[in-house]
């Protein structure tokens, strides 16, 4: 195995310092891997030559002694609904093809201004609607644990950022982005065994990030450790005068204590019920167990707390998802970008042709649905009546973490992220899109409904040989204390997000 | 409806059928009005009229994906002063909402405006208005609604090769929604509201009125029923381009319900536009279509806030309403009413001086730097000697180069006797041809002086005389007002410059009747 | 070397992976546990009996409005078991409970100071149409009704 893949970032970093290794011997590397892994269907575009001039002008950084600072030459990738200028932008749709935006997504901007090798960009649900990255004008991306990547018994990477965590999982770049809207991120992190991030809701800019759900959407972070995870956060948060929806507070660069430092006799850890559902597996409810305990016998109180309406997070996010959707959707035209179809008849029937080309049968039928909520009729009905049990959920969350009674106060929740380990691609493909996101969903989309900060962090093998992830949820801008658990979690567990290359240790 | 066509022949509508007394009219108005600011209401880009094509406009007025709104705080702080001088409630909270139609002018396929929870409520208008022929009396119209929104683009439609050219420089331009009540009853009571509306907001600034440029647009909803029947079916009418337009429109709509009612025809929910060219409304399109806008929040905007401590300051994030308050000028009302009692002024000539703000700075500057001169002689010349002469010339006040000083120079020369009002007259039209001349330089010039030398004068009554035996024995005979002739012709003789005061007593001496 | 490592990925793995020697036990737990090991049962109401109603009208007329076609009979299903799965909520208790439209409510709208700080790229702007026209986006005529 190439030995520095071993290495956190921060160990990259310092090597290249001392002249060990070279950005661009990393990044020549890195995109050799991405050539020979190509069954995966991680990339939907590679970008050598902007890459390897990144790692070049690290490289004479480094050179002169003046790194820029914790990401300068290290290899990120990014999920296609990110805008890149210059590089197309196609949210994996036909509708977006053939899209170049002329301006960087903020997080882009903040992650090149860092020094950051952007290696390409990665494969997606069509316009993120999806739990599998199946659904892809590029076609599926493929979980590198599967036991086979041939035939029809390869296993789904998750989604709808399936191929930002199958790039990290792979050991192509040493961390991506994705979005997160009810698990877009933490889904695939649990079945790809990296670590997922989802962070507070307005902590990252969404300038530049293609919208599903413009109110619960968040630019999500994928690595093999927390430790990585906490680079790329410190990067690319803060407040973003381009958008309305961050948070003002200035951001203050996260610093987790070392392993042994970590005294977690203070927390207090909060188990919801609610979370075990049907369908949950009997390993993952193993897995939960222990690491409950884990925590118990490291000093922490563990107990368990009640999340009523969690059950009802599925049916809002529905609601909410195809309205937004249906919103959002609106401007693709043709006019102005996007697909164009031939019929110029007339604004309606362009509109109408353009939009039945260039979107997929879930798009369409998301719209049309969202549309028959958001009538005047149905409003007050479904839309609002959404964003009302909305308020239930988050003040589910509020109760539990700002309870009156001290005592009754959890700062830590631990529950699982997906229900089972990653299935097997033909058995998924048999649902429907709803039933795919309705059932692997279940435990992460009340952290989007809410906004707080949820982590995904893979734990185990299954005994198919399959991570197995639990879920760490906090109090909005709690990221510290949240990370800093999971950070303990990790080194408790020691899991290998690259033990799949273990056997071609002798190869490479 | 040709038979329409017939009757348009006929310029005045005949309503024979019925009487006019017993059916109402109601006209509730909705104003847009573009804000004076740099840039635009959610993102950066210019608002210049007149800008190259498709170059005032930022990533997000094209509705590139992954672009989000801003909210422009000047923006904020016009809607509010705004609202304040229309004696709305502002309110505290107050949302953004989208509005979804297809259009090609609309990128987003989405409107941002507020529907649900606007920045302003509850306002009231009182003005006065002025029809022709007619006293002045003050209406009252209630403003239900002040919302922010955006523009939409501009599409130009070519119908050689069917299709539509769309400019989005206007795409985002900031624009204030003014929804009225229907309070309104004629045309005339319309256009008072909306000249009242631009005078006002023209004083503080938040816009800047020209409706040529489609900085103002009022569109008109107009019904009609009988004395005691709820409101009738309304239509709308759109596309009226001026002050004047919206007289005539709504007169022409108004009457064109009550025709169509006399026939038995039913007046039909529907959006007509203002033909100004043949002074019509048109229905603008065959088929209503049943319209759902689906409005949701805008999910990329959390609530605005703004502070209703009395007292408070502004800060970047939260505006302070007490603090803008204090900003607002004297509104035209409170002028008019101070004209009155200070200058003891009539309300109509109050009316007009307020109308025309150049003519209002005119008479406060000159009357107070002419203080001899008396007001009603100021006023007097300003209205029926230079605004006339405006308007003669179908001229702006404004567009005249004529300026203060000018008018206090002749009003000096006339105050002073030097000329008199017949060379006064001369001298507007004088100085409006020759801008960089001076009032005394044209009274040299053209030989404009008075002639108050007795014995000229005596020559040319005596003159005069002679010109008119027939109008001297009517006058001796008892007919005094045949002087009047006798003095027109030395007017005349004198090529107007006579003192017509020392003619007329000249005159009278001369004359005197022989016997009584 | 490459070779060999496209080989190994295209191999069944006939073995499993050398499985690291666990070090925890998963099965053995020192605290009684505090997760509850039976699925807590979510009850919601069987909705799939519900009358949706979807005639014709509405149907193009949502059409209309989404400019988008139902094009064909599993997607008017689809439709209607999406809005039967939204009926699910209809029971929960919300009076009185406000609409949550942002986790970010209680914060000041951000405002930004009246300057021209973009426009002026028409190129980057029109860079993306397929069909421009000296500088004009171009669009076919409008409000023409959609063939039914």
């Amino acid at each position: 195995m190439r030995r520095h893949l071993q290495w956190n970032i921060k160990q990259l970093t310092a090597s290249y310092a001392e002249g060990q290794l070279s950005p661009r011997r990393l990044t020549e590397l890195a995109l050799e891997d991405a050539k020979n892994l190509k069954t995966l269907n991680a990339f939907v575009r590679l970008t050598p030559e902007k890459a390897l001039q990144a790692a070049e002008d690290s490289l004479k950084r480094y050179q002169n002694k003046k790194p820029k600072g914790t990401l300068d030459g290290v290899t990120i990738a990014i999920k296609d609904n990110f805008c890149t200028e210059g590089i197309p932008t196609t949210c994996a749709s036909k509708m977006l093809q053939d899209f170049v935006p002329p301006y960087d997504a903020t997080v882009c901007s903040r992650l090149k201004k860092a020094g950051a090798v952007l290696l390409g960009k990665t494969n997606m649900d069509q316009f993120a609607m999806g739990a599998g990255t199946v659904d892809s004008l590029y076609g599926p991306t493929k979980n590198i644990w599967s036991e086979e990547l041939d035939g029809d018994r390869w296993r789904i990477a998750g989604g709808s950022s399936g191929g930002s965590a199958s790039a990290v999982a792979a050991g192509i770049c040493y961390a991506a982005i994705g979005s997160d809207t009810g698990g877009s991120t933490r889904n695939p992190a649990s079945y790809c065994g990296v670590v997922g991030l989802k962070p507070t809701y307005g902590l990252l800019s969404r300038h530049g990030l293609i919208p599903l759900v413009n109110s619960m959407d968040v630019p999500g972070i994928f690595a093999r450790s927390i430790s990585d995870c906490v680079d790329v956060l410190n990067t690319v948060a803060g407040p973003d005068t381009f958008d309305s929806t961050t948070i003002r507070k200035p951001y203050k660069n996260l610093t987790l204590p070392e392993i042994d430092q970590i005294n977690l006799s203070t927390v207090r850890i909060g188990i919801p019920k609610e979370y075990h559902c049907e369908g949950l597996s009997p390993e993952v409810l193993e897995t939960w167990s222990k690491v409950a305990d884990l925590l118990e016998c490291a000093g922490a109180s563990v107990r368990q707390v009640s999340l009523p309406n969690t059950a009802a997070s599925i049916f809002v996010y529905s609601i909410l998802n195809q309205c937004e959707v249906a919103s959002n959707m609106a401007r693709y035209d043709g006019i102005e970008y996007g697909h164009r179809a031939s019929d110029e008849r007339s604004t309606e029937q362009l509109y109408a042709q353009s939009r039945a080309e260039g979107f997929n049968e879930v798009v369409k039928t998301r719209i049309l649905t969202g549309n028959f909520f958001l009538l005047r009729k149905n409003y007050d009905h479904y839309f609002e009546k959404a964003l009302r049990v909305r308020r239930l959920i988050a003040e589910d969350f509020l109760k539990v973490f700002v309870a009156s009674q001290e005592d009754d106060r959890v700062d830590i929740l631990l529950t699982p992220t997906t229900l089972t380990d990653a299935p097997l691609y033909k058995d998924f493909a048999g649902l429907t899109n709803r039933d795919q996101c309705a059932v692997q969903d279940f435990c992460t989309q009340p952290a989007n409904m809410a906004g707080i900060p949820a982590v995904s962090i893979p734990i185990r093998l299954s005994q198919s040989g399959l991570p197995l992830s639990l879920q760490l949820m906090s109090n909005s801008l709690n990221e510290q204390l949240l990370l800093t658990v999971a950070r303990w979690i990790e080194a408790q567990v020691e899991f290998d997000s690259l033990q799949h290359r273990l056997n071609l240790q002798s190869t490479l | 409806m040709h038979y329409s066509i017939i009757r348009r022949l006929s310029t005045q509508p005949k309503l024979a059928n019925i009487p006019k007394r017993k059916w109402k009219s109601v006209v509730g108005l909705e104003v847009h009005a573009q804000i004076a600011s740099a840039s635009k209401l959610f993102s950066g880009s210019g608002t210049s009229f007149g800008a190259p094509l498709n170059s005032s406009v930022a990533y997000f007025d094209a509705s590139i994906p992954g672009t989000l709104p801003v909210v422009n705080r000047k923006c904020v702080e016009s809607g509010i002063k705004t609202a304040l001088a229309l004696g709305c409630r502002v309110n505290e909270v107050s949302m953004f909402d989208r509005k979804h139609y297809f259009y090609a002018d609309l990128p987003n396929g989405y409107q941002i405006t507020q529907q649900r929870a606007a920045l302003a409520n509850n306002g009231i208008m009182t003005f006065p208005v002025i029809t022709p022929g007619k006293k002045v009396y003050y209406k009252t119209a209630k403003l239900l609604q002040l919302q922010l929104e955006q523009d939409s683009g501009k599409s130009l439609h070519d119908d050689q090769l069917k299709r539509s050219l769309v400019d989005l420089n206007r795409a985002g331009l900031p624009l204030m929604e003014l929804v009225f009540a229907p309070d309104l009853e004629t045309g005339e009571e319309a256009a008072s509201l909306v000249k009242e509306l631009i005078l006002i907001l023209r004083r503080l600034q938040t816009c800047s009125c020209k409706m040529e440029e489609g900085a103002l647009r009022v569109d008109a909803n107009i019904s009609i029923n009988q004395e005691g029947d709820p409101m009738g079916v309304r239509t709308e009418v759109k596309n009226i381009g001026s002050v004047r337009s919206i007289s005539q429109a709504i007169t022409y709509e108004i009457n064109r319900q009550l025709e169509t009612v006399a026939e038995g025809g039913v007046i039909t929910n529907e959006t007509r536009s203002w033909d100004a060219e043949n002074r019509r409304t048109v229905a603008m399109r065959d088929k209503e279509v049943l319209q759902d806008y689906r409005f949701m929040p805008e999910p990329n905007l959390p609530p605005l806030h703004v502070n209703l401590k009395p007292g408070s300051k502004s800060t970047e994030d939260l505006v302070s309403v007490a603090a803008l308050s204090i900003e607002i000028p004297e509104l035209p009302e409170d002028t008019r009413q101070r004209l009155v009692a200070q200058y003891s002024l009539k309300p109509e000539t109050a009316i007009i001086l307020v109308n025309e703000p150049i003519l209002l700075d005119h008479f406060l500057s000159i009357n107070r730097s002419l203080s001899e001169v008396p007001t009603k002689v100021v006023y007097n010349f300003l209205i029926n000697d230079f605004l006339t002469y405006c308007n003669k010339l179908n001229l702006n006040v404004e567009d005249c180069s004529i300026n203060a000083e000018d008018i206090r120079d002749i009003l000096k020369n006339l105050h002073g006797e030097n000329i008199n009002l017949q060379a006064a007259r001369q001298l507007i039209e004088l100085l409006h041809n020759n801008p960089t001349i001076k009032v005394q330089e044209l009274i040299d010039l053209h030989n404009l002086q008075q002639i108050c030398n007795l014995e000229q004068i005596e020559a040319l009554c005596q003159q005069a005389i002679t010109n008119q035996p027939k109008a001297v024995q009517q006058y001796q005979k008892g007919k005094s007002k045949a002087l009047f002739a006798i003095v027109g012709e030395v007017a005349k003789l004198s090529a107007q410059k006579a003192n017509m005061k020392i003619v007329v007593e000249c005159l009278e001496k001369l004359l005197k009747p022989p016997k009584k | 070397m490459l070779r060999l490592l496209n080989k190994r990925f295209y191999c069944k793995f006939a073995t499993k992976t050398k499985v690291r020697p666990e070090k925890l036990n998963f099965k053995q737990l020192t605290h009684p546990t505090k997760v509850p090991q039976t699925p807590v049962k979510a009850a919601f109401p069987n909705t799939s009996a519900n009358e949706i109603e979807l005639d014709p009208k509405s149907i193009q007329l949502l059409e209309r409005l989404a400019l988008v076609d139902l094009d064909s009979e599993r997607a008017l299903e689809t439709l209607k078991s999406s809005i039967q799965f939204a009926d699910k909520i209809t029971h929960i208790q919300t009076d009185n409970v406000r609409p949550l439209y942002t986790v970010l409510e209680q914060q000041q709208l951000q405002l930004r100071n009246d300057l021209v700080t973009e426009g002026d790229c028409r190129g980057k702007v029109l860079s993306n149409a397929k069909v421009t026209d000296e500088d004009y986006f171009v669009s076919p005529p409008g409000n023409i009704p959609l063939e039914q």
